[in-house]
This record gives C-alpha cells, structure tokens and sequence, in this order.
C-alpha cells in the first residue's frame, strides 16, 4: 500500500509551522491559500489564543467561514468568542446556514447566545429561523439559501456571465436554477452551460431542463437521500408547496445525515438514548445518564419476568435440572428475537411495510423463517441434552423425556420469539407509539417472558409424572 | 417507496411518462430528442414496466450513449436480464460505452453460458484492460468502485486553453466539479471549477490550482477513503498509484459506500447476514440461510453456560433445603442475565460507533480513556440497578412473610444484588473491551454482535451468581 497516500498527510503541522515562522505576511497568506478548510480548521485547536488571532488575519474572511463550518460546533463556539465581535459577526454572517444552526446550539449559555444572535444580519436570522422550525428529520433543518438563480430570458452568453458573478460568494454552482416570478421554472447544469459555450446567444429556455425533481422542506432526509443516490444528485432544489424555490440541499450535508441516521438505528438496537461519544468531554456522569434511565426500566420489566418464574418454583424445586437450561432457552429465544427485529427496523426505514398486506406477509414470512430455524435447532438442542446429562452421569432413559420436552421447548419457543421481533414493532406501528421503544432490549425481554411460560409450562404438562 | 414519492412531489409521474412516450413516439424522429427531457433513472425504471418486444425496440433505436446511460442506472439483476435480450453486438457495444465501474459490476454478475462469455470477448481491448485492472482490486477497496471519467489539465496550461478544452469535452464527462491538475503524469494538484471560471485569463493553472491534494490508494479500504472524504468534505476524490492519478470516487459512490457499511455493520449486530438486510425480495429460504448460522454459533456458545451450570447441579441437589435454594435462585435468574446482557450490549454500541467514527484505530490515550469511562459506568450501575434489586427483593419477601424479613431473605437479596452489581461491571466492560480486542488483532470490531456479547455476558454472570450462592447462601439452606 502507498503509504504516503492512504494515511493523511499532516498538513496541520505544515500551516502551523507557516504562521509560526518569520515569513513575511503575504508570503504566509499566500502560503496558506493553498491549503484545504479541513485542514485549516485541523491546525485552530494547536494554537494558544494569541497565535490564532495573528492566524485568522492571515485568512481572508470566506475561507475563515469555510473553516468554522468543519469544526466541532462545541469547539467553534469557544472560538467564536475569542473573538472581538465585529470579527465574529464576520465569520458567523459567513457560515452556511445548517452549521450555523449547529453552532448556535452549541452555546450552553442562552445569554450567550441571544448575544451572538444579535451580531447577524437580519436576513440571516430570518433565514436561520425558518430552518430551526423544522424537525430535526426534515430536509428543512439543512437546506441552504444560497445558490445561482438566473431568469429563462437570458441566454447562455448572459448566464455565464450571471454565473461569474455569483461563484464568489456561492458554494455550489453546479446546478443553474432557473426562475420566474420566485417559482422553480427550470434547471441547468454547469456542464450543460459549459458545452454550449460555443452557442453563446441560444435562449436559456431552451436548453434547460423542465422535468424537475423537488422535495419540499418537510420531505425527510431519508426520503431526500433515496432520491439523490438513484438520480446521482450532487443538489437537489427544495421548493415550496406554491412551486416557489427555497434553497437546496447538498450533498455533503445529505451525506452527513446518512451518517446520523446510522447512529440512530444503533441506539434503537441497543437502547441507549444516544450512540455518540464525544471524545474529550464524555465523562462517565454523561454516559450512566445516557444508559441509567434504559436501564431501569427494563428491569421493571426484568421484575415481571422473575414473577413468571416464581410462579413455577414449584417446578423448579421437583426437577432442578429444568433450571440447568433455562439461560439457554432465553438466550437463544433473545437472539432470534433480535434478529426478525434487526430485519423489520430497516423494513419500516425502507417504508416497505406500509400496507396491511405487505404486513401480513411479513408476519407469515417470519414464522415459515421461526419453524424452520425452531425444528433445526429443536434437533441440535435434543442432542446436546442427551450428550450432555449423560456425561452428568444420568441414566439414558431419565433424560431421553426430558431432552425430548426441553427440544420441544425451545423449537415452540424459538418460533414464537421469531414473529415477537417482528410482530411487537408491527403492534407498536399500528397504536401509534414509535417502533423505536420497541428496541432490542425490550424484544429481548419480552421473549423471556414468553420463552419462559412456554419452557416451563411444557415441562410442568409433560413431566408432571416426574414430578 | 420512489413510486410513491413522485406523489408527493409533484403530481407528474415521470416514470409514466416515459413508458408513454416509449410507447407511441418510438419510431418518431424526435423520439432521442424528447427523451433527453427525462432523467435516465425514471427511463431505467419505464423500460422494467414495458414489454421484452418494446425494450429491444427502445435499445435498438436510441444512440449507444443513451443506452449505457440507462443501463448504469439499473439494479444489478434487472441490467442482467435487459442485457441478454438484446443482440450480442449491440450489447457490447452499450457495455463499451458503460461507466467502467457499473460495467464491471454488470459482468461480474453473467454466467459462465457460452453467449454470456462472448460478450465478454467481443469487448474492445481497451474495455477489456480497464476490467481487468477494476477486476484485481477486492470488493472491499476503493480501486473497485472508482471512475475514470474525469478531468485532468497540465499544470503548465494558461486559463483559457483549460476553459477550451473543458467546453470540448463537458458534455461526455460525468463529472466536472473538481478538476485534477497533472505534471509529467504526476499528481500535483485540484482545482475547483468554480476557481477556474473566476480566474485571470493570464493566470496558469498551476497558479491557481490547490497544491495540497490529498489522494487514496486504490487498495486502500471504502471506508477508509470514505472517511477522508468525508473530512474534507469535497464532492470528489481522487485514487492514485505511485503518485499517477488512476480514478476518482465522486460523491455518488461515497453515498453507496456509506450506505453498504451501515448495512453490514448493522446486519452483523443484529446477527443476521447483510444480504437478507438488503434483498428487495425476500424468501423464507433466504432468511433461515442468514440467520441459522449465527444461531448455532450462539446456540454453541450457550451450550457453555449451561455447562457452567451442570458443574454446580450436584451441590444444588444435595438436600431439600439446596433444591429450594436452586429453585429460589431460578427466580433471578432471568433478571440477572438479562440486565448484565442489556448494559453489555448499550456499551457494545457506543464502542462500535466510536471504532468507526475513528476508523478502527485509537490512540492509547483514547483506549485508556474509554476503559476507564466504561469501568466507571458500569460500577455506577452495578451499584444503583443492585440497590434497587435488593430493595425489590427485602420488600417482596416482606409483604410475603411479614415483617420483618427473615434473615434468609436479606441474605439472597443481598446476594443476588451483589452478584447483579458484578455482573453489570464486567458486561459493560465486556462489551467495550471485546470490541477493542478485535480491533487490535485487526478484525471487523463489528464481528462482535450483540447477542455474542450477551452470551460471554451470561456465563460470568451465571458463574458469579452460583459461586457467591454456594458460598454464602447454601449454608443457610442445608441446616434450614
């Protein structure tokens, strides 16, 4: 493998050996033009509070917006007030408006923030406000308002020109969006304009493209994400319920949801609250709060399931050896359990079970999948018992009944379990509560409970001559 | 669900357009040009809703370049079927024009029939060496899903010779948004085209370009260059061999690529196989192949608590006063596994995603730091859940036999919380620490799914519980 490639290169040592040295100051603002905001944005946290300011005036003031939009929002925000405040207005009217948002949030102080919400320009606080009304999940929260709008009366010759004027201060201008009258008419692309550059005085009209994909800023990013992926979009506009265009989603941001959107399912998995561990301040006060609350209830939970077991104690007590496979009959009931859950959670993400039907037949598919998996290891499960009571050293013709009701057990149990994981989203979906508290603890914990009646109530109906 | 967002977003249906316009204005003259109006992906997906007889037709009659298109927006198994039902020399030459990466995605995929194997031979060399150079990289590099349409300009060039060139060949390049500047073949910069329109004509591009280009190895891992792309957040970047560009991956293909991590990441906690979390369609068969496997592996490994157990049965047989003690401790059994399997897996979650965010690779510091955040929470907790155990337990035991509760009672609650406390200790970090451990012996840290944690959780759990049993509360039982 090509070292010097695959591993980065650490150019943050490189910028900061640069504003350290006793270059001449163009000769460090050139230097440092050439490098990229990610990379401006990795050296900040390397210098003291002085070198940062003698580095800052070395940027110009897009580029020192461009670097606040890659850090961390709780590091921005420390920087952020280093700063005298007509230099923070600067950067903070300079940020795109979805890290912007980030950022605000970022500020632990309400003072604070109200403060700094002060220094932006009227339009951006409108702008901002129009994005903190959406839900987090909605494409809203992130679309940007800046972009290239051009007229269908121009022509290309006077769009390219239009264009120029607007690359400097706009981030994306691959995407020409053409309006009239504040609706969405029309969309050309840069390379479109770009290969027609030699039919200069052809009409916008006629070469852009009318056929156009739109979200609306309620549509969820995970609608959003479906459409750019299988259309290849780099920016998809985002208009109003009128046809009027309100800005557009890119796909840095869009790809960053998908990212978020994964941390999701986990935690819907392994019920905590919140997946993310942020490095340098999460503390274990942070993560027990995180957990605790889960915790607890499941036990509520837990509580049920001793009952149920207690209410067998008399079972127990006759034939101890019931007690012997109990872990067993949970733990694999569990698993299963977690298995049809693991499938349906990305069932209902795909919006793939809308439909009664479609519901239905999920619901006969896991339990064809229940029966199959119950009888193979109903089988395996028989076997091991045998073997295993007799290496114990009991005879062969105490434990042939009993590992026959224990295989029993578990293949009636293991079925159940299987359209449980499925079956408790599905309920949980229809009375309108969010499958997500249906995670994998709870089917977990759930199966035990019906794993345990079955195992149990078997045994206690079977063996009762045992006994 | 894209039938149904179309009605959401506008009340025109692309999709039936194009099957319209498909159906009467084929043999139109201007039938290439009004199709050129419709995305290729909505024209992939009228062509699966039309009859064999019409998409032969359309194949036949819209320019190569229009074909491939539409073939490199197809699923894989659908570009498979409308690739055979055309002519063998037609189909070559759409997968000639194809984008080299969907083109091998597409042949990976044909069989080892005669008609399947000439296609393949009766491609031009060039494609054909291209293949073979995408074939030697493993599905799991990024050389496997790169692009070779791209751009490259001499750094040397003056602005308006690249601004030339560029309008000569905008039209059949992909992607244009970031262009890649060569010197003597080698990789020396990247230059947003946005900085290219609003440069000097006097300028070279050399002076305008960025000097600080970071590149991936095409062996390097998807996610590995997904994660630098992602840092950087640039629409592309570009793969290099010995410092020679050889490809770039573009945006699209970082959203494939993410896509297919978090799937297998997520089939791998989950404990079934990747494909049955991505199939479209999906059959019983299918779902007992994912998940039977994991099953007996864990079936397997929990065979082991139920040895742990029989190693204790005899003692726990000895006398009436044992059997009920077993039987007593049967009741928390259940609780104890299930919490100590719970905080095992909350803290396999927050590792994993932690592994990942940080590609695999942590720092001293960053292991140190998490053990002892891990070993903390998990006291912590161990600690609450045990009180609240034993305050459960005393008061049931109260309210069953009055007050106050017999010694025997404050004894198994005691017990049992202690045992809960210990075991919710070493799940937590057993969850953080198995992860870690994979890792650092260079294996998928995600191989340690949930359920697998849960069972190594239950066997210390179960051997504590027992041990301390036998030690403290069997005693009591036997001269009861």
């Amino acid at each position: 493998m090509n070292e010097e490639n695959d591993i980065r290169t650490p150019f943050e040592l490189e910028i900061v050996e640069i504003v350290r040295s006793d270059r001449r100051v163009d000769e460090k603002k050139e230097r440092l033009s050439d490098f990229h905001d990610f990379d401006l944005s990795q050296a900040l946290p390397l210098f003291d509070p002085a070198e940062r300011k003698k580095f800052y005036a070395l940027l110009d003031g897009a580029t020192l917006a461009d670097v606040f939009e890659h850090l961390d929002p709780e590091d921005a925000v420390v920087y952020v007030k280093e700063l005298p405040l007509p230099d923070a207005a600067r950067i903070l009217n300079g940020m795109e408006g979805d890290d912007l948002v980030d950022l605000l949030q970022a500020f632990k102080d309400r003072d604070e923030r109200v403060r700094f919400l002060a220094l932006l320009t009227l339009e951006r606080r409108n702008g901002i406000k129009a994005m903190i009304d959406y839900d987090d999940d909605l494409v809203g929260s992130i679309m940007n308002d800046v972009f290239v709008a051009i007229p269908p009366t121009l022509t290309v010759k006077q769009a390219i020109r239009a264009l120029v004027d607007a690359a400097g201060k706009t981030e994306f201008i691959n995407n020409l969006y053409v309006v009239e009258d504040g609706v969405l008419v029309g969309v050309l692309s840069l390379r479109e304009i770009i290969s027609s550059g030699n039919r200069p005085d052809t009409p916008i009209r006629e070469l852009m493209t009318t056929n156009l994909v739109t979200v609306t800023p309620t549509t969820r990013k995970e609608e959003a994400i479906g459409i750019m992926r299988d259309y290849d979009f780099m920016l998809l506009p985002v208009v109003g319920d009128d046809g009027r265009i309100l800005g557009i989603l890119s796909f840095d941001d869009m790809i960053e949801a998908q990212n978020e959107e994964s941390d999701e399912d986990y935690a819907k998995l392994a019920a905590v609250a919140d997946v993310e561990v942020d490095d340098e301040k999460e503390s274990a006060a942070v993560a027990v709060r995180k957990r605790m609350p889960w915790l607890i209830i499941l036990l509520l939970l837990d509580v049920v399931t001793s009952s149920v077991v207690a209410g067998f104690e008399g079972v127990i007590a006759a034939i101890p050896t019931l007690a012997l496979f109990m872990p067993m009959v949970l733990s694999m009931c569990g698993n299963t359990g977690t298995q049809s859950l693991g499938v349906i959670i990305q069932l209902f993400a795909d919006n793939r079970l809308e439909t009664r039907k479609e519901r239905s037949i999920h619901l006969f598919h896991e339990l064809l999948t229940g029966l199959v998996n119950g009888l193979v290891l109903g089988v395996v499960v028989f076997g091991l018992v045998l073997g295993l009571r007799t290496l114990d050293g009991a005879s062969f013709s105490e434990t042939l009944p009993f590992a026959a009701v224990i295989a029993l057990a578990i293949a009636v149990a293991l079925t159940v379990s299987t359209v449980a994981g499925a079956f408790v989203p599905i309920l949980c979906k229809l009375v309108k509560i969010d499958p997500a508290v249906a995670s994998g603890p709870f089917i977990t914990t759930i199966n035990d409970i019906l794993s345990l009646l079955i195992y149990f109530g078997l045994a206690a109906l079977l063996l009762g001559g045992l006994m | 669900m894209n039938e149904e967002l179309k009605e959401e977003l506008a009340e025109r249906d692309y999709v039936a357009e194009v099957a319209d316009l498909i159906r009467t204005r084929l043999d139109d003259p201007a039938f290439v040009t009004l199709l050129d109006e419709y995305h290729p992906f909505d024209v992939s997906h009228a062509l699966l809703g039309l009859e064999p007889e019409l998409r032969r037709r359309f194949f036949a009659a819209v320019p190569v370049a229009v074909a491939a298109n539409v073939f490199e927006h197809f699923e894989r198994e659908d570009a498979i079927s409308c690739i055979r039902e055309i002519p063998t020399p037609a189909a070559v030459a759409v997968i000639d024009a194809m984008d080299t990466d969907d083109a091998v995605d597409l042949l990976q995929y044909l069989e080892e029939t005669e008609s399947d194997i000439d296609l393949v031979n009766q491609l031009s060399p060039k494609k054909r060496n291209e293949l073979k150079k995408y074939w030697s990289y493993a599905d799991v590099e990024i050389g496997s899903v790169m692009s070779n349409s791209f751009v490259e300009l001499g750094v040397s060039m003056k602005v308006p010779d690249a601004m030339k060139k560029l309008t000569g060949i905008a039209g059949e390049t992909e992607y244009i948004s970031i262009l890649y500047v060569v010197d003597k073949q080698k990789l020396v910069g990247s230059l947003h085209l946005k900085d290219l329109i609003l440069a000097r004509a006097s300028q070279t591009i050399g002076e305008i370009m960025e000097p600080h280009v970071v590149s991936a190895d095409p062996h390097a891992s998807k996610e590995t260059v997904a994660r630098m792309m992602l840092d950087y957040g640039n629409s592309s970047m570009p793969i290099a061999e010995d410092g020679r560009i050889v490809g770039i991956v573009t945006y699209d293909d970082l959203m494939d690529v993410i896509d297919e991590i978090k799937t297998e990441d997520y089939a791998k906690f989950a404990s079934v196989a990747p494909a049955e979390i991505a199939a479209e369609e999906k059959s019983v068969k299918l779902s007992v192949k994912s998940r039977l496997p994991w099953l007996l592996v864990l079936l397997a490994l929990s065979t082991l608590s139920s040895i742990a157990l029989s190693l204790f049965d005899g003692a726990f047989t000895s006398s009436d006063g044992a059997r009920r003690l077993a039987a007593e401790l049967a009741i928390f059994l259940p609780l104890l596994l299930d919490m100590s399997g719970n905080s095992g897996t909350q803290s396999l979650a927050v590792m994993i995603r932690y592994l990942a965010k940080n590609d695999n690779v942590l720092k001293r510091a960053q292991i140190k730091r998490t053990l002892r955040r891990e070993i903390v929470t998990g006291l912590i907790e161990g600690l609450g859940i045990g009180l609240v155990v034993f305050g459960v337990g005393v008061v049931t035991a109260a309210i069953a036999d009055g007050w106050p509760p017999a010694a025997r009672d404050i004894a198994i609650g005691a017990v049992t919380a202690f045992a809960i406390a210990v075991a919710l200790l070493t799940a937590t970090v057993l969850g953080a620490f198995v992860p870690l451990l994979m890792s650092w012996l260079k294996k998928d840290p995600a191989v340690a799914s949930g359920p697998f944690i849960t069972t190594l959780a239950d066997i210390a759990t179960l051997v504590i519980y027992y041990a301390l049993s036998l030690a403290v509360l069997l005693p009591l039982y036997a001269s009861a």
